[in-house]
């Protein structure tokens, strides 16, 4: 059985967008129907789990949220072309790569994750970024760093204002200890 | 809701003790999560949401054993009444009823709604990270932030109505995500 609740309704609900009468008629709907309780269900637990994320390639203000919350951070620059070493030590929940560049007439990035072989792990095809920072920041959690494989390029593909595009490639060496 | 009348009702009748300890039971496993969920939205903390749901089954349990639940038929409608209630006391007196203190629900630990910590972390982050940048705004500043739709739509120079159709679409767009990634 599918739940008459329109998604988009349930997402305003749990966004707080929605009126105190259409508050009520949700809750006595989802009360009594299985089926939308676990569509609720869903939706909620999606938007707490998104208010405990640090998107993977993010802007200032996540990290400085994510520092709110007590995750612990560790901040390096990363210049293209230069293979960089980075350690992931004791105490530390999340890395934050500043891969530098001129980003002033940027209009739109994307991030290619790519294994030494030149396949790619992940893709990102429309990242946040400021371009004030003179940086994109990657956000590499500890659960990435012991997920994934360790030595990675990072590819930034960046869309200039006149249409022209350019590449960056950061090499990162990921280490624990 | 037959099942959950046919609960009550065993456990306001005269029942043999196991079979109106096993209803009482039941009652509280079926509608503990539709409190516990109600309790996150209007609560918005798991503390708060499962101490909603201790207050909310004992008056429950209390009311039915005494057969003080006027239309058994709609149980689900008399949890939703005392839940507000309860919610609304809450935000009255911000001071911890002390009324339940004692009280024992049939219900151990375990058998309660799990926290919604079962999301996989790094699954989320990877499906954040898909969405369109502007997106993943709109959702991190609804749900990190607490920022209203005219609020974001401000920040983000948009219409209030153009940031709800980005939020769904990114939220249903992330769901999708999930569900691909667990397969």
């Amino acid at each position: 059985m599918n739940c008459p609740i329109p998604y988009e309704v349930l997402v305003r609900y749990w966004a707080g967008d929605v009126s105190d009468g259409e508050t009520d008629a949700i809750e006595a709907h989802v009360f009594g129907c299985p089926a939308c309780f676990e569509a609720s269900s869903r939706v909620a637990a999606l938007g707490r789990a998104i208010a405990e994320t640090i998107p993977p390639v993010a802007i200032g203000r996540d990290i400085v949220l994510a520092d709110a919350r007590g995750v612990r951070h560790a901040t390096n620059d990363i210049r293209p072309g230069v293979a960089t070493e980075i350690w992931l030590r004791v105490g530390t929940d999340l890395l934050v790569h500043r891969l530098l560049g001129d980003l002033e007439d940027v209009e739109r990035i994307s991030v290619d994750i790519v294994l030494p072989d030149g396949s790619r792990l992940l893709f990102f095809g429309d990242v946040p970024f400021e371009p004030s920072a003179g940086a994109v920041l990657i956000a590499c959690q500890r659960h990435f760093v012991e997920r994934f494989p360790p030595d990675i390029d990072i590819v930034v593909r960046r869309t200039h204002r006149a249409g022209r595009e350019s590449l960056a490639t950061y090499t990162v060496r990921h280490r624990i200890g | 809701m037959a099942e959950l009348r046919a609960l009550v009702d065993t456990v306001a009748g005269g029942a043999a003790m196991f079979a109106r300890l096993a209803a009482e039971q039941e009652l509280c496993v079926q509608l503990a999560p539709r409190i516990r969920l109600y309790g996150l939205r209007h609560l918005r903390d798991e503390a708060a949401a499962a101490d909603l749901v201790q207050e909310a089954l004992i008056i429950l349990l209390e009311a039915a054993r005494g057969g003080r639940i006027d239309d058994p038929e709609h149980v689900d409608r008399f949890v939703l009444g005392t839940c507000r209630n309860l919610v609304s006391r809450s935000r009255r007196d911000e001071r911890r009823s002390k009324a339940f203190q004692g009280a024992v629900l049939p219900l151990s630990a375990a058998e309660l709604p799990p926290a919604f910590s079962s999301l996989d972390a790094a699954r989320v982050a990877l499906c954040l990270g898909k969405v369109g940048a502007r997106e993943q705004r709109v959702v991190l500043l609804t749900f990190q932030e607490d920022r209203t739709a005219e609020e974001i739509a401000t920040e983000l120079g948009t219409s209030p109505g153009n940031v709800r159709v980005l939020r769904h679409r990114a939220m249903a767009s992330i769901e999708r995500c999930l569900e691909a990634s667990a397969t």
